[in-house]
């Protein structure tokens, strides 16, 4: 399984390194986010939502849950669609076998607002009658729409982040607080200076040495070890 | 009849109360800094002959169209576009050949609503654009100066401030930061400008 979970993050850091690479030739202006504040919500424990839109015009789509929501509930590629701001694959075998025994489990959310945009990164486990599969989706309002999108950019690594860490590790970088994990905490500490968390920071943080297993079991998400 | 009573009265009441649910997760604000990179942006050169993306840029033409100058006295310099919210902002800098024959460099704002996209002339508006303020200043040459990695010796006054506006481990340039150095170092920095 480690092999696996190595070839991951190795995969995924070749994609970002080729993306950044492309990126050079881009203007690269940004601005700060909205009132220099990002929000972080940790969900109560077990807490489910289930795929029981009826329609998409049902909803208004005002919280990002909602859109999530709009995906376990989709009776056919035109609904599904609606929800992504990229083109999805029709999915036949989804539509007709989709059943109320699949929930999405949600575990944490980090929003902010930046040049306009409202941005939603949700953690969350996909949980069906044969398995429990740790996912993320990263969001964005517009059009008076919460839609998924396929991130880049700092947006990848934000993906990165809530995909491959545990809730205990995510908690610990919001809330400025310890896991117990000398390396990790250490960390945490780099990301804050004068109580503020630098996000660029947290982002683009490395451990100064390599982790333990039984250190590694605190610090990723768990289900990535089964 | 009973039963749809009680089923109309109840769904309201279930979407009602799942909206609520929702509003509760919004989160605890935590006092942070992130420059986020610019969506969709891209910077067309067009005076680079190797610069393949400028050369298809099909949008130039009709950004053009708005200007009501002819082919003949007008020769584009760089475009950068970009999408704030849903809207396209673009900012067009171009030479005109003056009957004089001299040559003046402008710099306008496009914005592109309702499908259209229509040329800016209200100067509120254009003041409140950030990336309009610093593009209508600096020309190309700054513009790659700020880009490069390495510093130009000829050019020590841009060096000085470009790691105050630049982020250290991204290297995403704060728009606004250059905003407020070009206007705090107005002197200092004149002679790289465009008036």
């Amino acid at each position: 399984m480690k092999i696996i979970l190595i070839s991951v993050f190795l995969f995924v850091l070749n994609n970002i390194i080729a993306q950044n690479k492309y990126l050079s030739s881009y203007p690269g202006f940004g601005v700060e986010i909205k009132d220099k504040t990002v929000y972080y919500n940790k969900y109560p424990k077990d807490y489910r939502i289930y795929g029981n839109y009826n329609s998409f015009e049902e909803f208004n789509s005002i919280y990002p849950e909602q859109t999530l929501k709009s995906i376990l509930s989709a009776k056919n590629f035109n609904w599904d669609k609606k929800n992504y701001d990229y083109l999805i694959e029709n999915n036949p075998i989804k539509y007709e076998t989709s059943n109320k025994e699949v929930y999405f489990e949600l575990l944490s959310k980090l929003t902010f607002n930046s040049n306009g945009l409202s941005y939603s990164i949700i953690k969350y486990y996909v949980n069906t009658p044969k398995s429990v599969i740790p996912s993320c989706s990263v969001l964005v309002r517009k059009n008076k729409m919460w839609y998924v999108i396929n991130p880049t950019g700092s947006l990848s690594k934000i993906f990165l982040m809530f995909n491959y860490l545990s809730v205990i590790s995510l908690n610990a970088i919001f809330e400025n607080t310890s896991i117990g994990v000398d390396k990790f905490d250490q960390q945490i500490k780099h990301i804050y200076l004068e109580g503020i968390l630098s996000l660029t920071k947290a982002i683009n943080s490395i451990s100064s040495s390599k982790m333990t297993d039984e250190e590694l079991k605190i610090v990723l998400e768990p289900l990535f070890n089964n | 009849m009973i039963k749809l009573i009680l089923a109309i009265l109840f769904l309201p009441t279930l979407l009602f109360s799942q909206g609520v649910d929702f509003e509760k997760f919004k989160g605890t604000p935590i006092k942070a800094t992130f420059v986020k990179e610019i969506s969709d942006e891209r910077m067309f050169i067009y005076v680079d002959n190797g610069y393949d993306e400028a050369k298809n840029d099909t949008e130039l033409i009709i950004l053009k169209e708005k200007l009501n100058i002819t082919q003949e006295t007008f020769s584009p310099i760089y475009r950068y576009s970009y999408t704030e919210g849903i809207t396209k902002v673009s900012i067009l800098k171009y030479k005109v050949l003056t009957s004089s024959k001299t040559e003046k460099i402008f710099t306008d704002l496009f914005i592109k609503a309702s499908g259209k996209w229509e040329l800016v002339s209200d100067v509120k508006i254009k003041s409140k654009n950030v990336f309009y303020e610093v593009l209508n200043k600096i020309p190309l040459r700054f513009y790659k100066e700020l880009r490069s990695s390495s510093n130009n010796p000829t050019q020590k006054e841009i060096n000085t401030f470009k790691n105050l506006i630049r982020d250290s481990i991204t290297n995403i340039i704060d728009i606004k930061k250059l905003a407020k150095v070009l206007e705090e170092n107005k002197a200092i920095l004149s002679k790289y400008l465009d008036e």
